[in-house]
């Protein structure tokens, strides 16, 4: 028998994943004929929605800004940080043709923006008066990952990236950006109830081309540990190689100096798994995409059944007007029963049976 | 009105014209109690443990975050790691653990702080 973390799950914790995500209608994976990416469905997508929201208003009440970078990265720009290249050349995936023709420099998806990204600051950043300058954006980023691929676990396209770059004037202003983006983390995985602990990743496991990593790791139903969130500092090691050069307060010339952190859609994965139980999902009310369900119990004349539904369709845009995330089942080929057991095993967080 | 509540399973009994504000109320319970029971079974997870042969039972059994002393040397994580079938997830960093008068259970040198370990996704 499977020992779980949280709560009894009625079955082992991949299988209960792999039905709930399914029967509640969040992400359809495994059908679709390329290995390790899935489709976020209407249900799903709202709450992935809700999730994106809640980090965004975190970010953007702390000075970052969103912006959306190219998915390719040319050859000679992904290889040019040494140790970045050796971590991730072998999860990379290369577009090599332009229709019939063969392409001069082929291209990369990307695995993650640090290059690009450095590539630009080198144009756009020269002095200490702009900085500290705080970007992000949210996308996908492919990794062909070799180990065996899980839904939101570990899939090759990662389609929910929170990817956020800094730069920063000294060693000491990234330290602080390291700290900030800590506390952004934090704030936002205890919104959603997701447990962790904080750890500096060992020198052997650190990202490839950082000074240090910083991971969020929570630990699943089944007790193993899920890596949520990393916080980089990637001192002067991009800027060196991408000469992204800045005027100090002193006028004195230097490389800048920068941070990385991310998160994705693991963090899904964790609210689905951390309070789900053995009837299905439990959403946090603050992210559901249905926070109340209407359930009318119809009973008595033709007469009075059609008043209930009514009634029923009323509170629904009352509560909507009220600023809830509101809807109600109305169907009649449905026993009240029946929609009980689905609403519960979707998460809705509060019910109303309306009689 | 009845408004049952997914997370526990309650029953209360509302009045329509008091719903907006009691389900608001309600929804705020809902997610610090998902939260508080969450952290709550999460941290009896995590173990503080000197011994490798009770590190790998626990590892192999119950799973969750073992935390043993560290000389603070590469070497002895490694060997740890294969030691416990486990990945290294690194160390603590605000609060420095008091680990005074413990040693590395590899290398046998005091140890400078804890390492944490788990089976990882």
């Amino acid at each position: 028998m499977e020992v779980y973390v949280y709560r009894d799950l009625g079955k082992p914790f991949n299988e209960w994943f792999d039905w709930v995500i399914r029967e509640a209608e969040l992400y359809d994976y495994g059908r679709y004929p390329a290995k390790g990416m899935g489709i976020w469905l209407p249900y799903g997508f709202k709450l992935r929605k809700n999730v994106i929201e809640l980090i965004r208003k975190l970010l953007d009440s702390t000075g970052h800004e969103e912006i959306l970078l190219p998915l390719l990265i040319p050859y000679n720009i992904i290889i040019k940080e040494s140790e970045h290249i050796r971590g991730f050349e072998g999860q990379l995936y290369w577009v090599t043709h332009g229709g019939y023709e063969q392409l001069d420099i082929k291209l990369a998806l990307r695995p993650t923006s640090e290059t690009s990204l450095s590539y630009m600051e080198a144009l756009w950043i020269k002095s200490y008066k702009q900085l500290p300058k705080k970007f992000y954006q949210v996308g996908s980023i492919f990794r062909y990952e070799t180990k065996a691929t899980r839904p939101l676990l570990r899939v090759r396209e990662v389609t929910t990236f929170k990817e956020a770059h800094t730069v920063h004037e000294d060693f000491k202003d990234c330290e602080r950006q390291v700290k900030e983006a800590m506390d952004i983390y934090s704030r936002f995985f205890n919104e959603l109830g997701v447990p962790y602990v904080v750890s500096k990743r060992p020198e052997w496991d650190k990202f490839a081309g950082a000074i240090y990593t910083i991971a969020f790791d929570t630990l699943l139903p089944d007790g193993k540990a899920l890596q949520i969130g990393t916080v980089h500092n990637l001192g002067q090691n991009f800027s060196r190689v991408f000469e992204v050069r800045i005027q100090r307060k002193d006028e004195s010339i230097d490389y800048a100096w920068q941070t990385s952190y991310g998160i994705s859609e693991r963090i899904i994965a964790s609210i689905v798994a951390v309070h789900g139980d053995s009837k299905g999902l439990v959403l946090p009310f603050k992210v559901a995409p249905i926070q109340v369900i209407i359930i009318p119990i119809p009973a008595g004349s033709d007469e009075e059944k059609k008043a209930v539904m009514e009634h029923a369709i009323k509170l629904k845009n009352d509560l909507i007007s009220r600023g809830l995330r509101a809807e109600t089942d109305l169907r009649e080929d449905v026993t009240p029963g029946e929609k009980f057991y689905i609403w519960e095993l979707k998460g809705v967080p509060l019910r109303i049976d309306l009689g | 009105v009845t408004v049952v509540r997914r997370d526990s399973g309650e029953k209360i009994e509302v009045k329509v014209s008091e719903l907006p504000e009691i389900l608001k109320k309600l929804g705020e319970e809902v997610d610090s109690e998902l939260s508080k029971r969450a952290w709550e079974a999460f941290r009896k997870k995590i173990r503080r443990v000197n011994d490798l042969n009770q590190a790998k039972d626990y590892l192999s059994k119950e799973r969750g975050i073992i935390e043993i002393p560290w000389c603070g040397r590469s070497e002895c994580a490694l060997k740890a790691s294969e030691i416990l079938e486990a990945d290294a997830l690194g160390t603590p960093l605000d609060e420095v653990p008091n680990v005074g008068n413990e040693h590395c259970p590899i290398c046998g040198e005091r140890a400078v702080t804890i390492m944490r370990y788990a089976k990882k996704y």
